[in-house]
């Protein structure tokens, strides 16, 4: 019983040790509707689409952590699917990250930006 | 008598708490020095909101001259970070140019754990708008 109260002690402290935030902000005066949540974004981190698409959001996803947990791309994807879809993104393109830290807090950032296929791609 | 005072003392103690966890950023005086954009305060404007959110920073208030935002606070192992708010004022110099302050504000919870963010942010400015006067 006392061993399942620390580690139910320890999940409450490691989950209250780490915040996620994540934004988009429109790009352009054209409004794309949300997509919805969970839906399928491409992602393309190390090369560029060969297919025509139109930058349409800016996004961003920032993790802090203890000095304890590593922070890095996987603790930021799924935050920056979610804000593409909301950005009503097809895709992902363009990653650049920046890590630091403050005491004991380690941060990273990562912007990208979402795009919108012009070849009139079928969306979930 | 004393269910009344205890009452008082309860919303009092609700209200100071909740006094602490947030804070406001002051306005730097007009004789203060800003530094100043070749952009137009549009472009300035959405690079503010850049630099807030890639500090972590949620935004709050993003209107044509003033963006405001509040970083979350979150607990550490020793003194945790976040619960600072951040406010950046835009004034339009005309000619495409655009004056900027900024002014990092620090809550009374956590205050150990936090920082002055007014260099970041203008840094994250930037690196968006390729540097400043």
């Amino acid at each position: 019983m006392k061993k399942l109260l620390g580690m139910v002690f320890l999940a409450f402290g490691l989950s209250g040790c780490m915040a996620t935030t994540g934004n988009y902000r429109p790009v352009g005066d054209h409004a794309y509707p949300p997509r919805l949540t969970g839906c399928d974004v491409e992602i393309f981190r190390d090369h560029a689409p060969t297919r025509p698409y139109t930058e349409i959001s800016h996004l961003n996803v920032h993790v802090e952590k203890t000095a304890l947990m590593a922070s890095d791309y996987a603790s930021a994807s799924e935050e920056l699917k979610n804000q593409a879809c909301m950005s009503g993104a097809d895709a992902v393109i363009d990653f650049k990250e920046q890590k630091s830290s403050y005491l004991e807090t380690r941060m990273y950032n990562l912007t990208a930006t979402g795009i919108h296929w012009l070849d009139g791609a079928a969306k979930q | 008598m004393v269910k009344s005072i205890s009452a008082k003392v309860a919303i009092a103690g609700c209200m100071l708490a909740l006094a602490a966890c947030s804070a406001t950023p002051t306005k730097p005086s007009q004789g203060a020095p800003s530094i100043v954009y070749d952009k137009p305060e549009a472009a300035v404007q959405k690079a503010a909101v850049d630099a807030l959110a890639a500090n972590g920073f949620e935004i709050g208030k993003s209107e044509p001259e003033y963006v405001e935002g509040s970083r979350p606070h979150k607990m550490g192992l020793a003194v945790g970070s976040g619960g600072e708010t951040a406010g950046v004022w835009l004034s339009s110099l005309g000619g495409d140019k655009t004056a900027v302050r900024v002014s990092t504000a620090k809550s009374m919870l956590g205050y150990v754990g936090q920082k002055n963010w007014d260099k970041e942010i203008i840094a994250g400015m930037d690196s968006s708008l390729g540097g400043h006067h």
